[in-house]
């Protein structure tokens, strides 16, 4: 596909070398590399897909379960059903029934902003508002940390500049390339060690109140996995350090029923 | 009235710009690309707003089918194979060089142990068909077996555990589930893993951003 175009003048200038236009027609090159790039544009995945880290309780078998030293008043069981609905009730059933003949025991929210976080994040106030304080205060010092690196940049690009000056013969590649190394590496480990920083102070913020509200979670053979990961979401969003997700009971179920049918199903009897 | 005399342009365009970029792209393309790793079934994962990332080595895959069929997949080949050496030997099933070579190239698993030779021996399009067709059926023959036993019929547990036992400390368990996985599946994957003292691993979701 390459042309080569000679031009000549009609030889008027004899001894002169003929000049020779080389051109080569890149068209199906760029044909070929756009082929290219769309192949690896639809196999690759760019983004790393994100997960949550989950802690699930030991088996109960295995460890001797400690009496929890829970406050009664600070337990919240929060149940799953099916369809997407979202129930909780406040107080621990496995230390005190709750009111099995009242079906307002049981109330009923949803996985929207308004439902069971506004419901967390008002009892849990303190910590929400600590945290948020917090994360400003960061946003702030990294905005800071950020402008810090760029004028540090360019004092290290003013830098090379002048050696390069004093030097004459060029850019000495390797000393620009160890600056620019020693600058990166700084930067790096300051930035990592500060996000451990702040995920431990996280932690603590959470851990901090001995008013916040913990969590039993307990799922209905009918939920879904989603179910399961929006409410795991709340506890995250509401700054929620203790929660566990545990087995659905009998008596939950019955919780369930009784609501659905406005206390009908009380007329039997509490479950046992 | 003169002849105006149209000067002939010449249509060529000059490529090599245009060339320069495509190539560039191209570099850059190839350098930051991981590929997608082919998989059983395709999930739609949860979204939520964690922002944790999945570490990069070492990690062995719980992949739940929104039926509730469970496959398995590791990143390192070599480990893939001795782990399928390890459970062999629990099951009293020996493999060929043959078939370990056919398994280190299957990326993602699904099938009960006594199946695992049957399904070593077929191509990989013949596979792929049947995991497809098993699916659709929701045949017993796919899936590793879980239930909420703790003895060898569960096989998840068998899997994860020799995993275990191979790496130790450098092994990251993940789930990657749909959404729409009933949670009683999820549960049977989460209390096997419970079952061998596996309490720390991780669910794979998409991002979302905190609505307010």
């Amino acid at each position: 596909m390459a042309e080569v175009q000679e031009k000549d003048k009609g030889g008027k200038k004899k001894g002169k070398q003929k000049k020779m236009h080389i051109h080569v027609d890149f068209t199906p090159m760029v044909d070929m590399n756009m082929l290219l790039i769309c192949f690896f544009m639809l196999a690759t995945s760019m983004s790393k897909p994100q997960t949550m880290e989950i802690v699930m309780p030991a088996k109960e078998t295995k460890t001797v379960v400690e009496p929890t030293k829970v406050a009664d008043d600070r337990a919240v069981t929060v149940l799953l059903d099916g369809e997407d609905k979202l129930y909780y009730y406040e107080g621990d059933p496995s230390k005190t029934d709750p009111d099995y003949k009242d079906y307002n025991t049981l109330k009923e929210t949803s996985y929207d902003a308004e439902g069971l976080r506004a419901y967390l994040i008002g009892r849990n106030k303190k910590v929400v508002e600590e945290l948020r304080e917090f994360k400003n205060a960061r946003d702030n010092i990294q905005n800071q940390t950020q402008n810090l690196q760029k004028q540090l940049s360019s004092l290290n690009e003013k830098a090379v500049e002048l050696i390069t000056k004093n030097k004459k013969d060029g850019i000495d590649a390797a000393l620009k390339g160890k600056l620019d190394t020693i600058a990166i590496d700084a930067y790096k480990k300051g930035e990592g060690s500060l996000m451990d920083g702040y995920k431990k102070y996280v932690n603590e913020i959470k851990k901090s109140s001995d008013e916040s509200p913990i969590i039993v979670l307990k799922a209905s053979d009918f939920s879904t996995y989603e179910n399961l990961i929006n409410v795991l979401d709340e506890m995250q969003i509401c700054g929620i350090s203790t929660y566990a997700v545990v087995n659905i009971t009998l008596q939950d179920l019955f919780l369930i029923e009784n609501y659905k049918t406005k206390g009908a199903a009380a007329q039997g009897g509490a479950p046992k | 009235m003169p002849k105006v005399k149209v000067k002939r342009k010449s249509t060529l365009i000059d490529m090599t710009a245009m060339s320069d970029v495509t190539v560039l792209l191209l570099t850059f393309f190839m350098l930051t690309s991981t590929f997608i790793q082919k998989e059983p079934v395709q999930v739609a994962t949860p979204s939520s707003v964690s922002e944790i990332k999945i570490p990069e080595v070492n990690v062995v895959q719980i992949l739940v089918a929104p039926n509730g069929k469970v496959f398995l997949s590791m990143d390192k080949q070599d480990d893939r194979v001795a782990i399928l050496e390890r459970v062999g030997a629990q099951y009293g099933i020996s493999f060929t060089n043959e078939e370990l070579k056919k398994f280190k190239l299957i990326n993602s698993f699904g099938v009960p142990i006594k199946n695992m030779k049957q399904y070593l021996a077929l191509e990989t399009p013949k596979q792929d068909e049947l995991i497809n067709e098993g699916l659709k059926k929701n045949s017993r023959g796919i899936g590793i077996p879980v239930d909420t036993t703790e003895t060898s019929t569960n096989e998840l547990r068998t899997w994860i555990r020799e995993a275990r036992l191979l790496k130790r400390d450098d092994l990251a368990l993940a789930i990657k589930a749909d959404a729409k996985t009933p949670y009683p599946d999820i549960k049977l994957v989460m209390s096997t893993l419970q079952g061998i003292d596996e309490n720390r691993y991780n669910l794979i979701t998409s991002l979302k951003t905190i609505k307010d």
